[in-house]
């Protein structure tokens, strides 16, 4: 047996971190969430806008933090939807415009109908340059964004007359899953302009340590992977009555695998530990 | 007859103006018994050395007991923009001119050109970002119009909107003109070229006819000489009229100064010992004049006023700038002379290290054992007749980490020409791929083994992230490489790459200056290089004097942020327990001079 | 002269950037650079493109070990290039309904996007959602309390995994609000904000240092090996 344990093969521990997250999957695992006060400052930093403000959504992440970070993107229109903000989409990642088209899809058009494209959400697209297109868009959109991604004339775009840069937007919500993201959108936006420019983020867990340094004063709020994500959710769920809706519960119904899967975890880490020390007192190799 | 009709236009700019200045905020009035005394002595000064968006005002806090005041109100005049009026009252102008000639009743044209100047007014004209709002009013109105026209009369329809649709490409043409104007100060104002245009555009359409647009610069020379002296006095004196009007606008304007709040700004525990405060007002137009006007305001407390009801505000009146202040851009950036005063004793510690180790000074270095193992790591792949894999991170050749990993590449590429190991180098940017092919050929030339050098070791497989993670996976599964280096930028992919190379039981060393991957490679790797000491590579790699010089500078820069952050946390932490004013104020210094 | 000359443009380049940062008239040169970096790094697509067909050509043709790969590397590689190009399928733009071409070349039912979403999405994923299995199989090689240091990364580390998740509520949701502070939730982000903050910005600060170092050894040319040149 403890030899077995001693030598074993990296393909159990993969089996059983598969059924750690398959078997809540199946039986719907979920658990009630009990936000924080970083989502419920996220929460409040969009609820407390006026109705009909301006709000920058950056989808800077692809298909493969999807998991992590979509949740979040659907929060994040439903709620900016909800409250009849003005939603002005981009992204810095090539990739981006599609997680948005895919998100707009999903909530803006089918529980917002009445919402017009170019009235109420317009989608910018992608502009390469990383945190380049940050620093000309902080002071002028229209040196990089002509054009919507539709290929529409910035002027003729009616929620963007009067809009000159990112200092225009009430608020700036970015959605990050490395760089450039919500490090860069700081750095060089809100640092540049603090008294301007407001920003709540949702990053990958992997980032989150990094930018905790920047609450509260750069970064309004944080949400840190899904767990940040589920947290924000059981707020607006909770604010805009979407119990019956399975698409805004994407983050809890994620937590249930994340808590089986940590256990694991911590199960194995403890495993490992066990076997290190009877090695230990057998006086084996380490 | 051209001058007639500027000066229809010009008259018809006094109501705009009348109508503009008519908004100007007032400061309200005490609504009761209770006085907030003013601040006073208001000055106004442009930020030295800035880029020209800064003007710091100061004031002497009001009068009498500082528990009156809850905040300072400050505001600034509304930039004027008499150049934003004329454009868009000549497009009501040529409007006027279009419905007359349609023939059409004089009280229904005035109408809609009462609307037209109502929503001109409705939010007071300031930046120039406020032209695109009334434009696109402007567009409505007269697409209301065109609706009411072709209701009417339908045989006018089609000439109105020929004729709207050509207006509308002239408020376009405009707006473009006057971006143009802005961004180069040296340029005629859209106003004169509006006006000047308007003297030879007929004439230009005489001589050459209908397709004048195309070619009248070159064939300016065919109008007769007579015809162009005239053409240059009537230009001339439209340029003087239209210049005149806009300094008579920019007065009536001035005269009328409009405010808006910009911020509220509470003094501080120790500005009320001072007894005196500063706020700077950001973000200004180097190009325009400001005024500015603070007020002091008491707010009443919650619980005075009781649950639901709005607490209500008194506003002193203003203490006021009395001359305009411009912000000036200087030819140095202030707000950045800390920076570059760290970079100056950063770079020059390097420097001057670099030159006492060429002197001959021996400079010692500490151990590094992730480099040691260049050598274990080489000579075993060599043993086991495997290959190396080296990748040099996900990022192009903008990134630094990119270039200390290839100069990593260059000693262990020596290393292995030396030992005669194969080398393959697979990348994720094709400029990187070109750099790594020039590092490892001049390796292998430095070991005296150019021949045998192959080049297609060294190939570009794809930018996207997790295409390159999978084609790297497969490539360690199937080739089973003796030793991997990962030294570069990694995300993600970090952890991935370094089990996948554990699993088949290479020689791991990793390096990298992202802080998130680092701890998935200290787990998974058998030696890894942290943050500077990856940078350090290089330098401890050549073994180079002036190489070793900059790592010795570099210390330098650790002890001066070592003696600043020791500095900076014990003033802070004295400020907040003490509450001294000018420990506070060496606080704000630090944090908002140094630190900016 | 193969050296001097990138050597020259290096530090020029370098060098100018640096000083028109502190010159407000030149601050716009930052970008002339990037533009012209983002300018040479669209040229480089050709020659990664080239070098991408060249290497697994070859590998068809001499029928090395997983050549099999390479004929579907090329095939996927050409078919997306031509789905994008050609806007295969690509229904016209709204604005320009009569215009064959004017839709955007991702514009949803068009075989890009279909690549897109049916392929490169769900790929990708997979690709990431691998780590979940290395970390496992990683944490249970490598954590162990071989001293005291580890000893307390372990502690942290069961923390930290338990505060992300419900189970926080279950081992703490107990105690008085008065004690919140205690609450692992809490406690998780406490230790992320004060301790692990801490500890990055020392690493953070070396980074920079080094950093700062390392680009003015490459702009004054002591460090070329970049370029292929070790002395020089």
């Amino acid at each position: 047996m403890f030899e077995f344990f001693q030598k074993l093969d990296r393909r159990w521990i993969f089996l059983a971190m598969f059924l750690a997250v398959a078997i809540p999957i199946i039986i719907q695992l979920d658990f009630e969430e009990t936000p924080t006060d970083l989502a419920h400052r996220v929460f409040d930093a969009i609820e407390n806008l006026p109705d009909g403000s301006r709000v920058l959504l950056s989808f800077d992440f692809d298909p493969a933090s999807e998991g992590e970070l979509k949740p979040m993107a659907t929060s994040f229109v439903y709620h900016c939807a909800a409250k009849n903000h003005k939603m002005y989409i981009m992204a810095l990642w090539p990739v981006g415009p599609q997680m948005a088209d895919d998100t707009i899809e999903n909530v803006i058009k089918e529980d917002f109908p009445h919402m017009q494209y170019g009235h109420n959400y317009v989608n910018l697209g992608y502009k390469s340059g990383y945190e380049g297109v940050i620093k000309v868009i902080v002071t002028n959109f229209t040196e990089l964004y002509s054009t919507d991604t539709r290929g529409t004339p910035w002027n003729a775009i009616p929620m963007c007359t009067g809009v000159e840069s990112v200092q225009d937007m009430d608020l700036v919500i970015n959605i990050s899953a490395g760089y450039a993201g919500t490090k860069e959108w700081v750095q060089y936006a809100v640092t540049a302009y603090p008294d301007q420019i407001r920003m709540v983020a949702g990053c990958t867990g992997v980032q989150a340590p990094l930018l905790y340094p920047y609450i509260p004063h750069q970064l309004e709020g944080l949400l840190g992977a899904i767990k940040g994500a589920a947290e924000y959710e059981a707020l607006v769920v909770e604010k805009y009555k979407l119990e019956d809706d399975p698409k805004y519960h994407e983050g809890i119904r994620r937590m249930g695998p994340q808590l089986v899967a940590h256990l694991l975890m911590i199960f194995l880490i403890i495993l490992g530990n066990v076997i290190f020390f009877i090695e230990k007192k057998r006086g084996g190799r380490r | 007859m051209m001058q007639e009709h500027t000066l229809r236009k010009l008259r018809l700019l006094a109501p705009v103006i009348m109508i503009a200045g008519a908004g100007i905020a007032q400061a309200q009035p005490d609504e009761s018994e209770r006085m907030v005394h003013p601040p006073v002595d208001l000055t106004a000064r442009d930020k030295s050395w800035d880029g020209g968006e800064k003007i710091t005002l100061t004031w002497k806090l009001a009068e009498g007991d500082p528990d009156n005041v809850s905040f300072y109100r400050v505001y600034r005049s509304l930039t004027v923009a008499p150049l934003h009026v004329r454009e868009l009252h000549d497009a009501v102008s040529d409007l006027h001119d279009d419905f007359e000639e349609l023939d059409i009743p004089r009280d229904q044209l005035q109408q809609c050109i009462e609307n037209v100047l109502q929503l001109m007014d409705v939010q007071g004209i300031d930046d120039h970002a406020d032209l695109y709002e009334y434009t696109r009013e402007l567009r409505h109105a007269r697409l209301s119009m065109e609706r009411w026209i072709q209701a009417t009369s339908p045989t006018n329809a089609e000439t109105a909107r020929i004729q709207i649709i050509r207006d509308l490409d002239k408020l376009d043409d405009a707006i473009p003109t006057y971006e143009a104007q802005r961004e180069d100060d040296d340029s005629e104002t859209s106003a004169e070229k509006i006006a000047m245009m308007a003297v030879t555009e007929p004439v230009l359409q005489e001589i050459f006819g209908d397709d004048w647009k195309e070619d009248w610069e070159e064939r300016i020379e065919e109008i007769p000489q007579d015809v162009r002296f005239q053409l240059l006095e009537d230009r001339d004196q439209a340029e003087e009229q239209a210049e005149a009007q806009v300094a008579r606008d920019v007065a009536a304007l001035g005269n009328q100064r409009r405010y808006k709040s910009i911020e509220d700004v509470k003094p501080e525990e120790w500005e009320l010992h001072r007894g005196k405060m500063s706020y700077e007002v950001e973000k200004l137009d180097r190009r325009e004049k400001y005024w500015f006007k603070v007020t002091a305001v008491y707010v009443e407390e919650m619980q005075d006023v009781g649950e639901g009801a709005i607490p209500r505000e008194y506003e002193s009146e203003p203490a006021m700038t009395v001359a305009g202040v411009q912000p000036a851009r200087q030819w140095f950036d202030g707000v950045r002379f800390p920076l570059s005063l760290y970079v100056l004793i950063v770079c020059g510690a390097v420097m001057i290290y670099i030159q006492i180790a060429r002197s001959g000074k021996i400079l010692k270095v500490r151990t590094i054992a992730g480099l040691e193992a260049v050598d274990e790591a080489v000579g075993r792949a060599t043993e086991m007749g495997r290959p190396i894999m080296f990748i040099c991170g996900i990022q192009d050749m903008n990134d630094i980490q990119t270039i200390a990993g290839l100069t990593v590449l260059s000693r262990v590429a020596k290393t292995a020409a030396e030992y005669d190991a194969k080398i393959e180098v697979p990348t994720s940017r094709s400029l990187v791929m070109t750099a790594a092919r020039e590092t490892v050929q001049a390796a292998y030339l430095e070991a005296g083994r150019p021949d045998a050098y192959n080049e297609d070791l060294i190939y570009y497989v794809t930018d996207e992230q997790f295409g390159f993670v999978a084609y790297l996976q497969g490539t360690m599964a199937r080739e089973k490489p003796a030793a991997c280096f990962y030294m570069g930028t990694f995300f993600a992919e970090s952890l991935i790459l370094a089990e996948t190379g554990n699993s088949i039981g290479a020689i791991q060393v990793a390096g990298t200056a992202m802080p998130a991957q680092l701890p998935f490679f200290v787990a998974a790797c058998d030696y890894t290089l942290i943050g500077e000491e990856f940078f350090a590579a290089s330098a401890y790699l050549s073994g180079a004097p002036e190489q070793m010089g900059s790592l010795k500078g570099q210390d330098i820069g650790k002890m001066v942020v070592g003696i600043m952050v020791i500095i900076g946390v014990a003033v802070a932490t004295l400020a907040s327990v003490t509450g001294s004013v000018h420990l506070n104020e060496a606080v704000e210094f630090i944090r908002e001079t140094m630190l900016r | 002269m193969k050296r001097t000359i990138p050597l020259f443009l290096t530090a020029i380049g370098g060098f100018v950037l640096i000083i028109a940062y502190y010159i407000p008239h030149t601050q716009g040169w930052g970008e002339v650079a990037a533009i012209w970096f983002d300018i040479l790094a669209a040229i480089a697509f050709l020659l990664g493109g080239g070098n991408l067909m060249k290497i697994h050509l070859k590998k068809i043709s001499d029928h090395k070990a997983g050549w099999a790969y390479s004929v579907i590397t090329i095939i996927a590689f050409l078919a997306t290039l031509t789905a994008g190009l050609g806007k295969v399928f690509s229904p016209p733009s709204m604005q320009y309904p009569d215009m064959a071409w004017s839709g955007s070349y991702r514009e949803i039912g068009s075989a890009f996007w279909w690549l897109f979403e049916y392929a490169f999405k769900p790929l990708t994923a997979t690709m990431f959602s691998m780590l979940a299995f290395y970390v496992a199989s990683a944490a249970f090689r490598a954590f162990r309390a071989k001293n005291f240091e580890a000893i307390l990364l372990l502690g942290t580390a069961f923390i930290i995994l338990l505060g992300r998740t419900a189970a926080a509520n279950w081992v703490t949701g107990w105690l008085p609000e008065s004690w919140a502070g205690l609450k692992l939730e809490n406690v998780t982000v406490t230790i992320m904000q004060v301790f692990n903050t801490a500890g990055n910005r020392a690493i953070m600060i070396g980074i920079a240092l080094g950093v700062a170092a390392t680009s003015l050894k490459v702009l004054l040319g002591v460090d070329r090996s970049y370029l292929g040149g070790g002395k020089g």
